[in-house]
């Protein structure tokens, strides 16, 4: 069952610029969905269409089973969002700026004091918003995001401006939600490492084009899929020769050989080959793809 | 829809406590008649004639009423107005007002009610205030007589009219905040109607711009000026000017593209 799904999802900017071109997201019931993808891939467009805060202009949006369009107030109940920087009332204390949002989505009082603590904002008492670090406005606003207790969360770019702490404790805050309360969570980031602690599911979107979706154990079968030797030696052509009688799958580039993925045992043994006979071998290592060369290898195809 | 909006009014009215704008009705009705007050102290001699004389509460009135109807209503509310638009403008709320689950036009309405009801509440402040006016004097400086009783018929009239004398304007400085980002826009499309309508009210058709309403309200309660007499009741055209407004900023912003 998909929580969130788009269907050919396309916009374009006034000027005619294609921003997202066919953006067909599938985000399962439970999963932690990372949406990863550099500066100006098209996240924040995608999530902000997603959200009725951009006009869609082609494709569909359903939410729950249900069009956007025709369900908005019905589907907004049930979902939480952050949307890039933190959107506070600056005049406004931290439990004011929760009360403010708490009549809006009509839940029960309990919950400010609930997200506060939550974000670890408990203790803020009658401070300004406008007096808070960027941190604590971006804990705020994602204590904004928690306080209707939503089934679909949608964050953009949520650990921005937290320190290294505070990045962990939103890591396992999330992971927590999504498995004591089975929330589905729709995270967008360009920090590869913080999506790989966390999600269950991946897109990868670059140029406004969806080029990877799926889990990330299937990412990480194509990491397995993708890792390989490379070979430096003093006659390349020779070498070249020697690999593809042996029927191996070398290619040449950039001055280097690159080799499938080997074990330990047969590395050694073409490498006496090699010197056997006569060819110089100046390197040989293992390449291993993590998922920022995955990534660069993906959004670089 | 109807629980809805009334949510929506309680969420309106949290966001805008401690907000400048909260703060300019209350200094805002108190300024004109603090300064009476401190005048009529100053010139405490003159005060056991001044409270003697006939229609004294009238008079105060319309000596409370001079520099609020020509300078600091119009100018207030062009600035109170714009400035709980601009609230969410300035602290980059749209795109999480946008995403709570209510429906644009509750939105809307819920916003311009509060507008409203400050509105009125200045001009409940402003009544104490000229009551205050008119009695703490009294209180202070002995043998001043208390000047009669107070034409609370007249106030409530003249208080109905300049609350529909400002909805005009109240609805097009909304109109302009909501749509424009840049807060200098409004002030400053505010700022020049006003002076446009200082500057039209000795021209015969000057009743035509909406921001002449409540100087033209105050000039003909038998002020001596050069203004011209509206030849229509600027009343039945203000409220005319607010509906046209009011309609026009509701299509803006529901079809507006970008929501935040």
């Amino acid at each position: 069952m998909l929580s969130l799904e788009t269907h050919n999802l396309s916009h374009r900017f006034s000027n005619g610029q294609d921003v997202l071109r066919d953006i067909n997201l599938a985000v399962e019931q439970g999963a932690i969905y990372g949406f990863l993808g550099p500066n100006g891939a098209g996240k924040t467009t995608t999530l902000r269409l997603i959200l009725g805060l951009l006009k869609r202009q082609e494709g569909a949006i359903s939410i729950f089973g249900k069009a956007f369009d025709k369900h908005r107030i019905e589907i907004l109940r049930r979902v939480g969002s952050l949307i890039e920087s933190p959107s506070v009332y600056g005049h406004l204390s931290a439990k004011e700026n929760l009360a403010v949002f708490q009549k809006a989505y009509h839940c029960p009082p309990a919950h400010i004091p609930h997200v506060l603590d939550l974000v670890g904002l408990g203790d803020t008492g009658r401070k300004k918003a406008s007096q808070f670090s960027l941190g604590m406005k971006q804990r705020l606003s994602i204590a904004l995001a928690l306080l209707p207790a939503p089934e679909l969360l949608i964050l953009d770019e949520p650990t921005n401006g937290l320190d290294p702490n505070g990045i962990i404790e939103m890591r396992e805050l999330l992971k927590r939600l999504n498995r004591e309360h089975g929330t589905t969570i729709l995270v967008s980031s360009h920090l590869l490492a913080e999506i790989d602690k966390l999600v269950t599911h991946l897109g990868i979107i670059h140029q406004g084009e969806l080029i990877f979706q799926g889990t990330l154990e299937a990412l990480k079968r194509k990491q397995q899929q993708t890792l390989h030797i490379v070979l430096e030696t003093g006659d390349p052509g020779a070498a070249m020769r020697m690999l593809l009688d042996d029927q191996m799958e070398a290619i040449f580039s950039d001055g280097h050989i690159r080799l499938p993925a080997m074990t330990k045992t047969e590395i050694a043994a073409m490498n006496r080959k090699l010197v056997s006979a006569g060819i110089e071998v100046y390197a040989l290592r293992p390449v291993k793809n993590d998922l920022e060369s995955i990534f660069i290898d993906l959004v670089n195809t | 829809m109807a629980h809805a909006y009334v949510a929506s009014l309680q969420s309106e009215w949290l966001k805008k406590k401690g907000s400048l704008a909260s703060w300019m009705v209350v200094t805002g009705a108190f300024f004109t008649p603090i300064i009476i007050i401190i005048a009529r102290l100053v010139y405490h001699e003159r005060l056991p004639a001044l409270y003697a004389s006939d229609g004294f509460w009238t008079v105060l009135w319309r000596n409370a009423w001079e520099s609020m109807a020509i300078f600091l209503l119009p100018l207030g509310v062009i600035l109170a107005t714009s400035l709980i638009a601009q609230l969410e403008y300035k602290n980059n709320t749209w795109k999480q007002l946008h995403t709570t689950p209510l429906s644009l036009t509750i939105i809307f309405f819920s916003k311009l009610t509060v507008i409203l009801v400050m509105m009125m509440q200045f001009l409940i402040l402003f009544n104490a205030g000229i009551w205050l006016a008119g009695v703490i004097p009294q209180i202070i400086i002995p043998g001043v007589s208390w000047p009669g009783a107070i034409p609370y018929e007249y106030f409530l009239r003249e208080d109905a009219f300049y609350f529909i004398d400002c909805l005009p304007i109240i609805a097009l400085q909304y109109l302009l905040s909501l749509h424009y980002r840049n807060f200098l826009v409004s002030i400053g499309c505010g700022f020049i109607f006003w002076i446009g309508a200082l500057g039209t009210l000795s021209w015969k058709y000057g009743f035509l711009l909406p921001y002449t309403y409540c100087m033209f309200n105050y000039l003909k309660a038998g002020v001596e000026t050069k203004a011209a007499v509206p030849p229509v009741n600027i009343h039945g055209m203000a409220l005319g000017y607010f509906l046209i407004f009011t309609l026009a900023g509701y299509y803006l912003y529901i079809t507006k593209p970008d929501k935040g």
